[in-house]
């Protein structure tokens, strides 16, 4: 039998999912414990229910698909930029012949990813957790438990791996981007020819390179899903905490897929 | 209704219960037995009977277990068992996810049962809407732009939805709903009461059940014998 409390205790306690609390230690273990769960339910077929496939399309829809017009404009942006610095400092070194690979390095490995995941988090990220945070305030998260609804299943899993494949996808139409800006770039400076150049740069590529794109873009956007769900669900209060809300999941979002750069930069370079 | 100590535990049990956030200040002592129907005082406390929130004080049991008894699995399962009418101006706020249509709504457990499949639950969803009243099927819009009468009936059509259905909670499940369609709520509330499952009808006054056509007790031979 549940001992006596107060309203005032109730409504606190109410404020938030049982299955999603975060705070402290044992909030980091919560989303750790969220994170396993998701990464299982991904595996698992039974998982994949109607609901649950129609949410993964719309969010690699909204995620993906409408952020393909601003990431080709950023990657022919970062194309012109990138190509301008190098040959300026490779020709000012005397190494122009390593323009090629500096490039592969430069867009592959670091700026694309970097790109899509900040890309993700300015149009995805705030938007997700607002929707979540709005949920919980709302009574619907409680509807949704009311009916036996698995909230990892319906909430966490496709608004994860949607990112996840979003920001993979994001990051491969930044590299053509760049490289197809590069090439142009080249061509109207004029003092070295493209195909030797473009020999360079895939000559210079490597399977590390692709799995530090993939890795580096697809594991900090499905992080950065989990990160806005788990702060989304665990919104209490009034309609005023969802603003706060958005701005923790963003700078946690930030925070994360800084540190999965450090730690595949570190597994790439050492 | 007297249990014999060879009876079945009762599906719903309300032991001292203090709920959060209705009028009625007092504590409720209640058991639901397979194919009862019984009337609770209260405003709006599904989510607590259900535990996802918190009671005052008190515990509540469904078929014999509480919910902090149940894992997660467990618990879903169960809840997917348990039909529920909310008040449409209830403490719980939301009888409705916002960006859904009110037909994914009100389909939306259902494609979480794994003994069903999405067009069974499809096919039952529109012959239950039929059944109510809403000739063209469940709306497909959503809730915000939803006709308050099309919404009613859209939550009996959730309500009715699992399938076996273990309880049935309805929250003053007449409140703006219209009058020709009550006799096949009436219907399909004496249908599942027949297959054993209890109702507990929750609203701050007392309805006539007599008059609304619900008999207050069944063959009890019929709808007795163990879950």
């Amino acid at each position: 039998m549940q001992g006596e409390k107060s309203e005032k205790a109730v409504a606190v306690e109410s404020g938030g999912s049982r299955r999603f609390r975060i705070s402290g230690w044992d909030g980091t273990l919560d989303f750790l414990a969220l994170a396993t769960e998701c990464v299982i339910a991904t595996l698992l077929p039974r998982s994949w229910r109607k609901p649950v496939r129609t949410r993964l399309a719309k969010q690699i829809l909204f995620a993906g698909v409408e952020a393909v017009p601003f990431t080709v404009f950023a990657g022919i942006l970062m194309g012109i930029v990138l190509t301008l610095n190098s040959y300026r400092w490779l020709e000012f070194t005397g190494r122009i012949d390593f323009l090629g690979p500096a490039l592969s390095i430069l867009v592959i490995r670091e700026a694309a990813p970097a790109f899509a995941c900040v890309i993700l988090i300015a149009a995805s990220a705030s938007a997700m957790t607002t929707e979540l945070a709005t949920m919980r305030v709302s009574g619907e998260i409680d509807l949704l438990e009311s009916q036996g609804i698995n909230l990892v299943q319906f909430l966490a899993m496709p608004r994860a791996l949607g990112l996840a494949i979003a920001g993979t996808g994001l990051a491969l139409i930044f590299v053509a981007c760049a490289f197809v800006t590069a090439v142009v770039t080249i061509l109207l400076i004029g003092r070295t020819s493209p195909g030797p150049f473009f020999d360079s740069i895939f000559s210079s590529i490597v399977a590390a390179d692709f799995v530090s794109l993939i890795g580096r873009s697809t594991v900090p956007a499905f992080l950065i899903g989990l990160i806005c769900c788990h702060v989304g669900v665990n919104t209490s209060g009034s309609l005023t905490a969802i603003p706060q809300a958005v701005t923790r999941a963003m700078l946690l979002s930030v925070a994360a897929t800084l540190l999965i750069s450090v730690l595949f930069a570190l597994v790439a370079y050492l | 209704m007297d249990a014999s100590p060879a009876d079945p535990p009762p599906v719903l049990r309300l032991d001292a219960a203090r709920f959060a956030g209705v009028r009625n200040e007092g504590t409720f002592d209640l058991e639901l037995f397979r194919g009862e129907i019984r009337h609770l005082g209260a405003n709006s406390p599904s989510l607590q009977i259900l535990g996802v929130l918190p009671l005052l004080s008190g515990s509540i049991l469904v078929n014999g277990r509480s919910w902090e008894t149940r894992d997660v699995a467990d618990r879903e399962a169960q809840l997917r068992r348990i039909g529920t009418v909310h008040h449409p101006r209830g403490a719980s706020s939301s009888i409705w996810i916002s960006n859904l249509d009110i037909d994914e709504n009100a389909r939306l457990a259902g494609h979480f049962d794994p003994e069903r499949g999405s067009a069974a639950v499809a096919e039952r969803a529109e012959a239950l809407a039929h059944r109510f009243g809403l000739a063209e099927g469940l709306p497909t819009t959503r809730p915000a732009v939803t006709a308050l009468r099309e919404q009613i009936l859209a939550q009996w059509v959730r309500a009715f939805l699992p399938e076996p259905l273990d309880l049935l909670l309805l929250e003053s499940p007449l409140l703006g709903a219209p009058v020709e369609s009550i006799p096949a709520l009436v219907a399909e509330i004496e249908h599942v009461r027949g297959t054993g499952c209890p109702v507990l009808w929750i609203s701050e006054d007392e309805p006539d059940f007599a008059k609304l056509g619900i008999r207050a007790h069944l063959d009890e031979t019929a709808v007795r014998e163990p879950a």
